[in-house]
């Protein structure tokens, strides 16, 4: 059975939000705080966690950093609409996906659902075929990304996304397509998630974050991946 | 942010004649206030220059004709003397004595010896001297006086030659004098004259000086009135304005803190009601899931609060969304968009067909797609209640540069006087009041227009050719050439 971490701090939401994941057929643990929801991270080994951003005890972009320095486990985060400061901060702690106050139980099962399904593949990679550019290799089918010999990290979502783009080396892909192929959002997702990643994606491969040489942004298109 | 009609931003009702924007307030009293400042200055430096000119001129001819007349009077003692020596021989010939007189030329004598006149011109007979004159020398023994020959100003000095039983008169005309006093006139006017336009012109830069700071203070105003409120003027300049610039600079941060503790009570309040709201929603939802284990008649009233809960839920995000917007907090996620492909996008969710029609060259715009989606779903489901359903969305090219979509439907349209009305906040129009059954939150078209004015667009309703009503959104297109502009947040 599918098992989620649910790191919320109010009592009643957090029941309510347990209640409604448990009728979609996952297994749930609960904490109150960021403290604890470390602890109980570390004990349960979750197969997502869903975190709201406001917590008592430390911020849940810590929180979520710190899960992030042991395990690319899944991460939905919960944030007030219309916040971007929260909301990029979020994303560049290292979440795969949000989801707005007041949460729509449908919504967030949906996001859920689309995660663990990008999970999945990494674990049971489509082909077994290698990538190379530089220094980079992509070895889908162990679901990794090496540069000079070693493990770069990369989570799920991350791993999804450079793959979309090398399977497309030389081609733009706009924001709506990457949205689309990697989160499963429809035309209107939010494309600041795709930047985000990529970002991040940049950090880990390139030798110039700031001045990439592989994933390149095409302005007002979207982004390739370099097709040398 | 909510402004009052008229105000820069404000959307009109009337697309084909938008008020015009309002210009930094009365160009034309200002030009009249540095006139007059340029013509006060003018007219004090031409008075000023006058009184000086008068003075100078009065000296300077009471100087030059003083050291003219001792000149004179020196010449004419001497000359009376020799004619006085001369006389005392009988036999002498007057005429002849006058003649050898005349050493410098410049004058011209008359004396009187024995009731006969003798000159030394024609043009100067016993007539130009005046009787006045004639008195005085007689009984003082000497005198002058300054009379007119001939339009020229000419000196008189008469001296009286007592052993000889006669006058000697010498005239001195002042041609020279008037010349130089002539030039100095001249030049007194033209002096007057520069120091007339120099003040003019200095009425002029000192009056633009000093309107410099009250200018400031009406582009400021002018673009606070416009949302920025953040704007404030700069206190670092002269000291001497500092009153102006702090009263100013006081004046809105109260406005401001005002504003501010007024949005942040609406979030606030809206924010504490989300989260009972949202946990009663999900207890609700988990209620519903198992409406078979209930009762018929308590799944009915399940139904019930589940459908006003969900109102409410969408009342408390609207409100607090107005509540951002009002407080300056919103936070816009500008993305380039193809207007048509936006548009289709926003209606696949919507359940009736709705045909979009492309009328016109199509630019992208920049835009935020989360509000423009709400703003499109809310017209379209805005038709849906009160205008029998939108038949039909218009993606168009608007004037200056803009791009219009029009979301029109075949209902009973908007009236007149409805058409501001319905776009404030929980308002709405006669149709909605008198069937309960229709009414929203009665925010949506407020969030709408909101929205869009964020967005630099504007959203108004108008009446349908054949019956209906449109509901045109306006948006700036992008310009040629230009880069879309993005939050700058990873770009």
């Amino acid at each position: 059975m599918t098992e989620l971490l649910l790191v919320e701090d109010d009592e009643q939401i957090r029941a309510s939000m347990a209640g409604a994941l448990r009728l979609e057929g996952y297994d749930v643990a609960e904490a109150a705080d960021g403290e604890s929801g470390l602890v109980a991270f570390a004990s349960q080994q979750p197969d997502l966690v869903v975190l709201d951003l406001r917590l008592p005890d430390q911020s849940g972009f810590d929180v979520c950093r710190q899960i992030r320095a042991q395990s690319n486990v899944p991460i939905i985060f919960v944030t007030a609409q219309d916040d971007s400061h929260d909301l990029v901060a979020g994303l560049e702690a290292g979440a795969d996906d949000y989801v707005v106050k007041p949460v729509e139980p449908k919504a967030l099962a949906a996001r859920i659902r689309a995660l663990l399904r990008r999970a999945a593949m990494h674990d049971r990679p489509d082909t077994g075929a290698t990538f190379e550019r530089g220094r980079i290799q992509l070895r889908k089918s162990e679901g990794v990304a090496v540069r000079d010999g070693l493990d770069v990290g990369l989570t799920v979502t991350e791993f999804r996304l450079l793959c979309e783009l090398a399977s497309h080396p030389g081609a733009v892909l706009s924001r709506e397509q990457l949205l689309e192929r990697v989160w499963g959002y429809d035309y209107f997702g939010d494309s600041r998630i795709v930047d985000a990643h990529v970002r991040r994606l940049r950090v880990k491969i390139e030798d110039e974050p700031d001045q990439p040489t592989m994933i390149v942004t095409v302005r007002g298109l979207g982004y390739k991946l370099s097709g040398e | 942010m909510s402004l009052p009609p008229g105000a820069p931003g404000h959307i009109t009702t009337d697309p084909e004649d938008p008020a015009p924007p309002r210009r930094l307030s009365g160009g034309a009293k200002r030009a009249g206030l540095r006139v007059r400042t340029a013509s006060s200055f003018a007219l004090g430096a031409l008075l000023v220059a006058s009184i000086m000119a008068g003075l100078t001129f009065a000296i300077a001819r009471a100087h030059l004709i003083d050291q003219r007349e001792s000149g004179a009077l020196r010449q004419s003692y001497l000359n009376a003397r020799l004619v006085r020596d001369a006389l005392d021989d009988p036999a002498v010939d007057v005429a002849d004595l006058l003649t050898s007189l005349r050493a410098d030329g410049r004058s011209e004598v008359a004396v009187l010896v024995g009731g006969r006149w003798f000159s030394t011109s024609v043009a100067v007979s016993q007539d130009s001297i005046p009787a006045s004159l004639r008195t005085v020398t007689a009984s003082e023994g000497a005198g002058r006086q300054l009379i007119t020959v001939d339009g020229t100003p000419t000196l008189v000095n008469g001296v009286a030659l007592p052993g000889a039983s006669a006058s000697y008169y010498e005239l001195f005309p002042l041609l020279e004098l008037d010349a130089t006093l002539s030039a100095i006139r001249t030049a007194l006017i033209v002096s007057a004259a520069i120091a007339t336009a120099v003040g003019a012109a200095s009425g002029l830069f000192v009056s633009r000086r000093v309107l410099l700071p009250l200018r400031q203070v009406a582009v400021t105003a002018n673009d606070i009135a416009t949302g920025r409120i953040d704007r404030r003027l700069d206190a670092s300049g002269d000291p001497d304005l500092s009153l102006l610039t702090d009263s100013f600079n006081s004046m809105v941060d109260a406005l401001q803190t005002r504003i501010r503790r007024e949005a942040r009570f609406s979030s606030d309040v809206s924010h504490e009601l989300r989260s009972p709201l949202a946990t009663l929603s999900a207890a609700i939802g988990i209620a519903k899931r198992r409406r078979d284990a209930l009762p018929p008649d308590v799944g009915d009233l399940v139904d019930v609060i589940d459908d006003q809960v969900q109102r409410f839920q969408s009342l408390t995000v609207d409100l607090l969304e107005i509540a951002r917007v009002d407080a300056g907090s919103a936070d816009l996620h500008l993305e380039q968009l193809d207007p048509e492909i936006f548009v289709r996008r926003c209606l696949d969710s919507y359940d009736h067909p709705v045909d979009v029609v492309v009328e016109g060259e199509l630019r992208p715009v920049v835009a935020d797609k989360r509000r423009l989606r709400q703003v499109v779903t809310n017209l379209v489901t805005n038709a849906t209640k009160y205008g029998g359903g939108a038949d039909r969305v218009v993606v168009s090219d608007g004037p200056h540069h803009t791009i219009r979509l029009s979301v029109e439907d075949r209902g009973p349209g908007v009236a007149p006087e409805e058409r501001e009305e319905i776009f404030g906040r929980f308002s709405r129009g006669r149709v909605a009041t008198s069937q309960p059954e229709l009414r929203g939150s009665g925010l949506g078209l407020a969030l709408a227009r909101e929205h869009v004015s964020l967005l630099q667009g504007r959203l108004w309703v108008e009446d349908r050719e054949g019956g209906g009503a449109r509901f045109i959104i306006e948006l700036p297109a992008e310009v040629d050439g230009h880069e879309p502009i993005r939050e700058g947040l990873w770009q």
